[in-house]
């Protein structure tokens, strides 16, 4: 019944997909989500197992090469149901950070794409933008920290939030931030920490 | 002469203005609209067939001799729409990257160009992006070479109904290379070393900063991220030798900023501080002195031929002008702290150089070549709210939009993400400031830093398009698609 009224909707109503939004707020531009969620191509044990020697094999180079951004609060690498994700907190622009990402780790990143379904065009140095588009695509879609930004009329919402969840199973909602507004390098510094 | 660096171009086949500047004394951008397709891409062929006769050619960046500088030179630079008008297939339209088909109004957050600055109110029709679709640029050694070709130029194309006028903005250079500000513009440049015809040839004042790549504002060339490609239109030859532009046209209220200055010299000057005049401040908000000469070599005076860093290697005056750096083995001219030119000062803002920022591999990526002539009558310190609009027609060139001139814009005028001393705040004069939230530190030596704050936007954007400036090849290309 649901599945017949969504694609009722989706043939008068379109989704309208939230983009990246800046702000000229600069809180709102530092610490920001990413949750890159990259399917395996082979979920099995032995399949889990190669992806994971092969991530362990290059934790020292993805870890100097995140630290070398200089905008990456944290990045978490974890498996969930089948997928490798990404989960970070970063400062700034996300195709800037994507483009550091591939210029200090894209290397390492292309041994571990190996292992991903679907997978950018390899090396990613020499198609930098794809795999921009690629991040962006299987990143969690980013929904307005105010949902009433979907839409502004509140009878549209619900049936507007509804199909955007049917495009995309994973979205991000809001973030709590202890220390709101500050960068990296500004937690660096005043923990006197270097940065 | 230094070792070139071996990469070859053909410069016969760039447009002019890219590597090597025109210093022309005036320029009319005229902004058109395609009304005949078949027309159009006639216009383009022609302005390319090498005859004269025929119609004013394209200048390339072909060296000149000294004594044979052209007397007007002629560019032109296609949006993504004008390509889409001009018939290119929707599939190689896609291949451009996606930052240029947005163009600059949909970009509009991410530069800072909200509020005054905001795409509704930008003037000679670059509100409606749908009808901005070349801009043909016309700079000239006087007014009247400029008019001559103009006039010749809009002829030709009346005849065939190719294009719909939408608009012409003319520029002159000042006195001396100055902006309307009073400082003097277009010192610092990339440097450029290369190979055309076997000849090696060295553009840009001697820096210490690396050599910059052609990749740095060309298509099909190592980038400034060694070993990452850009995006190429497809087909390949419409791309490669090719350059973007992000024009813009910049209102500068001269009112607002000698106000400004003023301000702060009478809130924070005194006895106590006869060098805070309005020229120290004016340099401390620039990085630089009015007449160019740089803070981080003579930090208390604007006299060049005042003694300087004791080690540094004199060559020419106008070498030097740009032959510095913040960091320094001699603690002495180490500029960390900001107390030579202070963090967020305008030059530093825009490119760091060596200093340590915190996006440790940008420090040369996001380099652009900058030429711009300004605009309106100068401005008279007698004759003040003349109420005469003035500013900078800016041509902000490189060779990806997004990962250059945007990043630059977002990351580093209007956030200040590079350094930690100076995030959340905007560039004095070309940030998106805010009376409310406005801020500028000049660091002191053994006191506390002079803190400004409560200043206004002095440069606000009144148009702006995102122009592809093809390569003579690409030319020819567009004008048989």
């Amino acid at each position: 019944m649901a599945k017949v009224l969504i694609s009722y909707w989706k043939r008068h109503d379109p989704p309208v997909m939230p983009v990246r939004t800046f702000s000229m707020n600069p809180s709102d531009n530092i610490q920001v989500a990413m949750n890159l969620v990259m399917p395996l191509a082979d979920a099995s044990p032995v399949g889990r197992a190669l992806m994971i020697q092969t991530l362990a094999g290059a934790v020292e180079e993805v870890i100097a090469g995140l630290n070398n951004t200089g905008i990456v609060h944290f990045a978490r690498f974890t498996i969930i149901d089948g997928n490798l994700c990404m989960l970070s907190m970063y400062d700034g622009d996300f195709s800037n950070y994507i483009r550091d990402f591939i210029y200090n780790i894209g290397a390492a990143f292309d041994a571990l794409l190996v292992y991903i379904k679907d997978h950018p065009r390899l090396p990613v140095e020499d198609h930098p933008d794809e795999f921009i588009d690629w991040v962006n695509a299987h990143d969690a879609l980013q929904l307005p920290e105010r949902i009433t930004d979907l839409s502004d009329d509140p009878l549209k919402l619900p049936r507007r939030l509804t199909l955007i969840l049917d495009d995309c199973p994973n979205v991000q909602l809001f973030t709590y931030r202890a220390y709101p507004g500050f960068s990296v390098a500004q937690t660096r510094l005043a923990l006197n920490i270097g940065w | 002469m230094s070792v070139v660096t071996g990469e070859r171009i053909d410069l016969k086949d760039i447009q002019g203005n890219i590597l090597r500047g025109y210093h022309a004394e005036v320029v009319r951008h005229i902004v058109v609209r395609v009304n005949d397709k078949g027309a159009a891409k006639q216009i383009l062929a022609d302005s390319v067939c090498g005859d004269t006769m025929n119609s004013p050619q394209i200048t390339t960046g072909e060296q000149w001799d000294v004594d044979a500088k052209p007397t007007t030179f002629l560019n032109v630079g296609i949006t993504a729409h004008g390509l889409r008008a001009l018939g290119l297939s929707d599939s190689s339209v896609q291949s451009f990257p996606e930052e240029f088909l947005a163009g600059p109004a949909a970009r509009a957050t991410k530069l800072g160009d909200v509020d005054e600055s905001a795409p509704v109110n930008w003037q000679d029709g670059f509100d409606r992006p749908d009808d901005v679709h070349l801009m043909w640029s016309i700079h000239a050694a006087t007014i009247e070479l400029l008019e001559a070709t103009c006039r010749r130029l809009e002829a030709i194309w009346a005849r065939s109904d190719a294009f719909v006028v939408t608009s012409r903005r003319d520029g002159a250079a000042l006195a001396g290379d100055r902006v309307h500000f009073g400082y003097r513009d277009s010192i610092s440049q990339p440097r450029f070393e290369y190979e055309s015809n076997s000849q090696p040839a060295v553009v840009g004042r001697r820096d210490q900063q690396p050599v910059a790549p052609l990749g740095a504002v060309l298509l099909g060339y190592e980038t400034t991220f060694p070993d990452v490609l850009w995006q190429m239109p497809r087909p390949r030859e419409l791309g490669i030798n090719g350059c973007f532009n992000a024009f813009r046209i910049l209102e500068q209220d001269v009112d607002a900023f000698e106000a400004f200055l003023e301000l702060v010299v009478s809130e924070h000057g005194g006895p106590n501080r006869p060098f805070l005049t309005e020229e120290y401040v004016a340099a401390k908000l620039m990085g630089r002195w009015r007449n160019g000469v740089p803070l981080a070599l003579w930090p208390d005076s604007s006299d060049a031929s005042a003694p300087t860093r004791p080690t540094f290697l004199r060559s020419n005056l106008e070498d030097d002008l740009n032959a510095f750096d913040y960091p320094d083995i001699d603690p002495e001219w180490d500029d960390y702290e900001g107390l030579h030119c202070p963090l967020g000062a305008h030059i530093r803002r825009a490119n760091p150089r060596g200093a340590q920022i915190v996006q440790r591999s940008a420090n040369y990526t996001r380099r652009i070549v900058r030429r711009g002539i300004p605009y309106g009558p100068p401005y008279d310190q007698k004759n003040k709210h003349d109420n005469h609009p003035r500013g900078l027609l800016g041509n902000f060139l490189c060779a990806s939009l997004i990962a250059q001139f945007e990043s630059i814009m977002y990351d580093w005028v209007n956030l200040g993400l590079q350094d930690p001393r100076i995030t959340g705040t905007n560039d004095p004069i070309l940030g998106a400031n805010k009376l409310s939230a406005s801020r500028f530190e000049i660091p002191l030596k053994g006191e506390d830093p002079i803190v400004l704050s409560g200043f206004p936007r002095f440069i606000r954007t009144v148009g702006s398009a995102y122009l592809f400036m093809p390569s003579i090849t690409a030319l020819r290309l567009l004008a048989n698609v």
